[in-house]
């Protein structure tokens, strides 16, 4: 192989690394490259228009009352007033102008419901359909379309994790090679992946050759699974650092303008990393926007206006750029959050939690957009009509996605698990 | 002049002192009518509204003028027409704060607030009620109140610029320049040309004595209005800073040629001529400036000090009087009354007025001094010398403390494990328990036909044991005196050392942190440090498993004072399953499934899950104030009133409510037992032998009935059940444990999950081991002793790989890839010294526990702060061990757990959310972290370890060698050697940093032989 070095000379670098990762460090045992080719086939006749997911968490939960559950007139309403939307009649809130703009592509349902006001059960709850036990780790939505599609992409993870708590349930129960890529600052991108300015792809190249040198005894002694998976992971990764594809993870692709118009914030350069990472072949990317549990000074200072305008600008932006892209009709974004805030304004100007009763958005993915779904009552308190628990709402999103609702899938303790609890599809938003 | 000198030298001397910071502190508000925003451009509006606005205009444009009385009978007109015109009523307001009647336009201003409702369009007019009676405040001296009324408009509108103004004007009032320089930033962004707000900013760095910022500020506000006498006036103030009298002489006149009675600006002048010695030119402006404002309470009081400079203490004395009554709260005036009083030898009314004075402000150093005088001529001499020794106090210089903060920076308080050393009288016993451990695994490879596999070479069980005992590689130094050591009982020896070392607690910590979930934030209130750190110091000093583990079941009270309560905060509010788990980590049994239906694979019915949990159904990890045991009287409703009563700002009430609230929780979080609490089956309880509702009586799973005695709680019954030599399977779970981290696979797998039919793979063994664990009582590091002495354990891996299902009959331990830990520690160990530890949870846990039932609620909200304040300096003490965002500790010192994108998460560390969720799998961001991480590319700098210790071999040969032996821990075979010499030879220095980079990319790097 030394000797192949001066020919490669003209090549490009991505050319010679992938050259190398073959040819290096032993022979793949696994057929992991082919995964996605070899992935069941999962038969979906009802929804399924979606192949894509974008999920926004407002982590702290979201206030309805201020965001798409207004109640002009009420004493709870506070100071936010009602904006129109581009769907004649119906309003949401003014910290939302540039979401009102695209409200014919959205789903917002007002009768959302949870029993529970702390934040780490909301959230498990939200993830996954199931209420957190001590026992078992259930799967987020990710690992579950994996599970059902097989993995889309060879060099890609299906599933991106933008901002995410250290706690976030991940692949569950699942193998864990179904675990969700983290990302913990859309700006820096995926990590590690830049190497450094001194090495060519050359010296890489040769260093790559080193490894499989130095490896060859080991890995010739030890032919067990664990050890020769490896040679995957080695090719994957050198695969992945040479291939174009690692710059949908690189936000400075995109111009300044296309940034700012995001906001740059974490949130807004994350959704507008979403945005890249589905374009390149991602199949769902998780965006986790904190800040929003209010307890004082709501209005004052603008702790809510700031927080509601940097979900306006990303989200808003998000929906634009995917259907004029024309990739919103296979998108589905989802918007949504662990409980809502009380309508009754406390003491301390702010709003506490309130599980009864709350907002989330859909869009895109086959969702009947421009509607409201589902009610809260005159006070914004409890849920007025048509009720929607957390369960329900995964099963929505399950059914856009075209996945099967009533499979048994066992744990590895050999539990049963559906992927939306035993939740029923709104069939009106699909 | 001797006497007379006597008595003055203070308050002179205080005077000078004084001048200068009145010239900052005491302003008059001067824009109070002026800064009202525009009304936006409403809907058309009747014509009746129209003319009240028009007569409104009016009216406020005659107060604008000073013609007060005008303007009030102007905004009658319109209250006649419409008596709920509330910019009428403000109008009013305003017209009193001009003639100086600040009651009466209090008055007003409520009435607005009372008449209006908070329709959209009213809040325009509530806004300027609060606003406007923000200023009355601040002229009767409440700067305070001001502030929160300045707040309260902000309430009623956010963009409401003078609001912003009026309460950056009290704030410099109240000295706090900060704040005020922040208020009046947010009336800057809500309107960039306001000339008031460039103005009120300007004075406020002279009061941080940023004279450059505040001539800067004050020119931006002359350049947006060359008209506002005020910005000159404050641009003298900044000029006094800087020490240039004559220019800000030449500012006050100016302001005096745009504003000739403008009370303030001759004020300051008589100020200037005070400080220049020229009395009767301060006493022309001081008249001058009375006549102008005979209701500023700021002239009279420098006209005291001009007559107290003067010695005439009689009209000084009256000066004063009238400026206490118009600032009641004003701790300068009734000090300096103090002195004149002095000076009229009224040493008890003296005395009065200065007490009166600290009252007001603890800090004035000049009211100590002058009531020692009181005191002194009173011959009360104790009293007087306390007063001196806080003057003395408040006026020294603050470097000294400063110094010693600096070196506290310097050496950051660790928090370090002692550990107990293995006792070498135990060696023989113990070498004999090992060999019977290799009889009875030998007797069994005859029985199932298996052949042992070799001893291991010095270099495999050098690593190995490394890595087990201590969870990292071993340095250079290590590899190279352990390999060229002759002595025949090394390995027994190096066993000794490493068990002995704080190696072994840093290791372990690890493995049962992944077991017990650890996480610094227990549950949503109690951070788990205590409890780490005596999780680690139990392991150091090898506490007996039965002692430790009943310890933790027992633990009452808060976790600082009794740190094991942490493993009942873990799984706080969540008895059930905590009980669960209880019975999976300890006794290896998993009834889980039985918590909400008898259990489909065992034997376990759901009442029997339900007979267990209520051992610790009625252990709470909370109290309540109302809970006798502990307190006399409900200490959150005494702290609750005092909070109230703390003299604070609206906002910062409302800010502080919250961390008030919760540290008072943080003291609640005690563990705690309440014997009346009774678990009853769930609802949907669906079998014969109970009915759902029904109570459930606590009765053990297995083995001998733990009888609760008298005067016990069920709790700790149970604790003695548990951690008892007679229960079956208590000394079991924990030697199986511990088998399986020495060989990779447990004699019963999994080890938490075994049934009544559960056979061991060599039961024999099992039994010895058992009774080993109970022979020598729980010490979990001798027994490891003895595993690690076994020639089992110091056999050659296999080769074979062992299936799932696959009984595995030990021919040598199974290859294991490292645990995240392990990967992250070696990579340390290659890199940099291992010398960061952990703070020591009592530096926070000291300022953060409070006595609730004696404590004063501002010391509480000043406890929280510190408690932060000790949080922010661990940030600092990491900086030097943090290389490109990362810092350079120990896994077993980072936060846990730490974030998903984090190198140990990376590598498979749990989130610690579930038992055991730790992971050895590999994935392609792994290859990533160590091809291109930051600690792969520290390894290739100057200074790394691994580099200082290459650098300093002579020969090629030498230096790759060495890297062999630092990565691997073994010599390079010839073909290793000539490759990596050459790759040497071809690149120079850079070829080193190839090897390395390629050899910490191996496989043999990451698994353990």
């Amino acid at each position: 192989m030394r000797d192949l070095l001066p020919k490669l000379d003209g090549l490009s670098r991505r050319r010679f690394v992938e050259y190398a990762a073959k040819s290096a460090l032993g022979v793949s045992l696994l057929p992991n490259l082919d995964r996605a080719v070899g992935a069941a086939q999962v038969a979906n006749s009802a929804g399924g228009k979606a192949k894509r997911l974008i999920y926004l968490f407002m982590n702290g939960g979201m206030t309805h009352l201020d965001t798409f559950d207004l109640k002009p007139g009420h004493e709870n309403q506070g100071e936010t007033k009602g904006i129109a939307t581009n769907v004649a009649g119906l309003q949401i809130s003014q910290f939302l102008p540039t979401l009102a703009t695209q409200f014919d592509k959205i789903a917002a349902i007002r009768s959302m419901y949870t029993l529970t006001g702390d934040h780490e059960d909301g959230e498990y709850l939200m993830r996954t359909s199931y209420e957190e036990i001590a026992t078992e780790r259930h799967p987020s939505i990710g690992p579950w379309i994996q599970h059902f599609k097989g993995r889309q992409s060879k060099s890609l993870p299906d599933t991106v994790l933008i901002s995410a708590p250290a706690r976030h349930p991940g692949a569950g129960f699942f193998d864990p090679t179904f675990s969700p890529l983290p990302i913990g600052d859309p700006n820096r991108g995926l990590e590690n992946t830049t190497t450094p300015a001194y090495l060519t792809a050359e010296s890489f190249g040769k260093r790559v050759e080193l490894i499989d040198a130095f490896d060859k005894k080991f890995r010739d002694r030890f032919k067990q699974r664990r050890v020769q998976t490896y040679t995957d992971f080695y090719t994957e990764a050198t695969t992945l650092l040479s291939s174009g594809e690692l710059k949908a993870f690189d936000l400075k692709e995109e111009k300044d303008a296309d940034r700012d118009r995001y906001g740059r914030d974490p949130f807004g350069q994350g959704c507008l990393l979403a945005r890249r990472l589905i374009e390149n072949n991602v199949r769902c990317v998780e965006v986790t926007c904190g800040g929003w549990d209010m307890h004082a000074n709501i209005y004052n200072g603008g702790t809510l206006p700031a927080r509601a305008g940097i979900l306006d600008k990303a989200v808003g932006n998000l929906l634009k750029d995917l259907d004029e892209k024309g990739l919103l009709d296979e998108t589905l974004v989802v918007l949504t959050t662990e409980f809502g805030r009380s309508p009754v304004i406390n003491y301390n100007a702010g709003r506490d939690h309130h599980p009864a009763v709350f907002s989330s958005m859909l869009a895109g993915g086959g969702i009947k957009g421009g509607q409201f779904y589902g009610t809260s009552d005159a006070a914004g308190h409890a849920v007025d009509q048509d009720g929607v628990a957390p369960a329900n709402f995964n099963a929505t999103i399950a059914t856009a996605l075209g996945l099967p609702l009533a499979e048994i899938v066992h744990s590895p303790t050999g539990r049963p698990f559906k992927v939306a609890h035993d939740g029923t599809p709104i069939s009106k938003l699909l | 002049m001797t006497v007379r000198g006597r008595i003055v030298c203070a308050p002179a001397l205080t005077l000078l002192v004084a001048l200068a910071l009145l010239l900052v502190v005491d302003i008059q508000p001067v824009f109070a009518w002026q800064a009202t925003p525009p009304a936006k451009v409403e809907p058309p509006k009747d014509p009746k509204t129209i003319q009240l606005e028009g007569i409104v205009t009016q009216a406020k444009q005659l107060i604008r003028e000073g013609k007060y009385d005008a303007g009030i009978q102007e905004a009658d007109k319109a209250l006649a027409i419409d008596a709920k015109f509330a910019a009428a009523q403000v109008a009013r307001g305003m017209a009193f704060n001009g003639k100086g009647e600040y009651d009466t336009a209090m008055k007003e201003f409520d009435l607005v607030t009372a008449i209006t409702g908070r329709e959209p369009e009213k809040l325009q007019n509530r806004a300027d009620a609060y606003a406007h009676r923000s200023h009355s405040l601040y002229q009767k001296g409440q700067y305070l109140d001001a502030i929160d009324n300045a707040y309260f408009a902000t309430l009623e509108k956010f963009d409401h610029p003078l609001a912003h103004i009026n309460r950056a004007v009290a704030y410099v009032a109240r000295q706090d320049f900060d704040r005020a320089i922040n208020s009046a930033n947010r009336a800057i962004n809500i309107d960039e040309n306001s000339a008031e707000a460039y103005s009120i900013r300007s004075l406020a760095y002279a009061g941080k004595k940023n004279a450059d910022q505040a001539i800067k500020d004050a020119d931006k506000a002359i350049a947006l209005n060359s008209k506002l006498a005020e910005s000159f006036q404050r641009r003298a103030v900044a000029f006094v800073v800087k020490g240039d009298a004559a220019k800000a002489k030449q500012d006050l006149d100016q302001a005096l040629v745009l504003k000739p009675n403008h009370a303030d600006a001759l004020c300051d002048r008589a100020l200037l001529y005070g400080m220049a010695g020229d009395l009767p030119k301060a006493m022309i402006d001081l008249d001058a400036a009375l006549k102008a404002n005979p209701h500023s309470g700021r002239v009279h009081y420098v006209r005291g000090l001009a007559e107290l400079e003067q010695s005439n203490f009689d009209k000084a004395v009256a000066s004063f009087d009238e400026a206490i009554r118009l600032q009641e709260k004003n701790a300068l005036a009734y000090s300096s009354r103090g002195y004149a009083r002095n000076g009229r030898k009224e040493y008890d009314k003296a005395r009065e007025d200065f007490t009166k004075a600290i009252e007001l402000d603890s800090k004035l150093a000049s009211a100590y001094s002058g009531r020692n005088t009181a005191l002194k001529n009173l011959g009360l001499t104790k009293e007087a010398s306390a007063d001196n020794a806080k003057y003395k106090e408040l006026t020294a210089p603050p470097k000294k403390a400063e110094k010693k903060d600096n070196k506290k920076e310097e050496e950051a308080p660790a928090f370090v494990v002692k550990s107990k050393a293995v006792a070498p009288e135990k060696r023989a016993t113990m070498l004999k328990s090992a060999k019977e451990i290799d009889r009875l695994i030998a007797a069994n490879y005859e029985k199932v036909a298996v052949k042992p596999n070799a001893r291991t070479t010095d270099e495999q069980f050098l690593r190995r044991i490394y890595l087990d005992v201590t969870g990292t590689i071993p340095t250079y130094n290590q590899t190279r005196k352990f390999l060229t050591s002759s002595d025949p009982n090394k390995r027994t020896l190096l066993i000794d050392e490493l068990l002995s070392s704080d190696g072994y607690a840093s290791h372990s910590f690890n493995y049962w942190a992944d077991i017990l979930r650890y996480t610094d934030n227990l549950n949503g209130t109690v951070r788990g440090e205590p409890y780490r750190q005596w999780i680690k110091q139990s392991l150091a000093e090898s506490k007996p498993w039965d002692k430790m583990v009943h310890e933790m079941m027992t633990a009452e009270g808060l976790i600082w004072k009794n740190p094991a309560t942490g493993y009942m905060q873990r799984d706080a509010s969540m008895p059930l399953d905590n009980m669960n788990n209880t019975v999976r980590i300890f006794l290896g049994t998993r009834i889980g499934c039985a918590q909400c239906h008898d259990h489909p694979f065992d034997r376990w019915t759901q009442k029997e899950f339900y007979q267990m949990a209520a051992f610790t159904y009625g252990t709470l990890t909370s109290t309540n104030g109302g809970d006798k045991r502990y307190w006399e009287s409900n200490p959150d409703d005494r702290l609750q009133t005092e909070y109230a009563m703390i003299e604070q700002e609206e906002e910062d009430r409302r800010n502080n409510n919250y961390r008030f609230d919760r540290l008072i929780s943080i003291n609640m979080m005690m563990v705690n037992d309440q014997v009346d609490r009774k678990i009853t089956l769930p609802k949907d309880y669906q079998y014969d032998n109970a009915k759902a509702g029904d109570v459930v009586e606590p009765k053990s799973l297995f083995g001998a009935s733990a009888e609760i005695k008298k005067g016990e709680t069920p709790r700790q019954a149970f604790a003695r059940w548990l951690t008892a030599k007679e229960n079956p399977r208590f000394a079991l779970t924990i030697a199986n444990r511990l088998w399986k981290q020495a060989f990779g696979i447990g004699q019963i797998e999994p080890v938490d999950d075994m049934m009544d039919t559960t056979v061991a793979e060599n039961p024999e063994l099992m039994v010895f081991l058992e009774a080993e664990m109970k022979r020598l009582n729980f010490d979990m590091k001798e027994y490891l002793r003895v595993i690690y002495n076994t020639e089992t354990y110091q056999r050659q891996v296999s080769v074979e790989e062992v299936n799932p299902g696959e009984t595995y009959h030990f021919s040598g331990p199974v290859l294991r890839r490292m645990t995240a830990e392990q990967v992250w520690d070696s990579f340390l160990t290659l890199a940099v010294p291992d010398d960061y530890r952990e703070m020591p949870a009592t530096l926070r846990t000291d300022v953060i526990g409070v006595d609730l039932t004696s404590v004063k609620a501002p010391d509480l909200l000043a406890a929280d702060s510190m408690g932060n304040q000790v949080d922010g300096s661990v940030g600092k003490w990491q900086q030097k061990h943090i290389y490109k965002g990362v810092l350079l500790a120990r896994a077993s010192e980072l936060p846990s757990p730490v974030p998903a994108s984090h190198f140990l998460r990376m590598f498979g560390q749990s989130d610690r959310e579930l038992i055991s969720a730790s992971s050895t799998m590999g994935s392609v961001p792994q290859v990533l972290f160590m091809f291109n991480g930051p600690i792969s590319h520290m390894l290739l700098e100057s200074n790394s370890t691994i580099y200082n210790t290459v650098m300093k071999k002579k020969s090629i040969n030498d230096g790759i060698r060495s890297i062999f032996l630092t990565i691997l821990n073994r010599e390079p075979d010839t073909e290793e050697l000539a490759l990596a010499v050459k790759e040497v030879n071809d690149n120079g220095a850079p070829g080193y940093g190839n090897v390395i980079w390629s050899l910490v990319n191996t496989r043999e790097f990451l698994f353990i032989q």
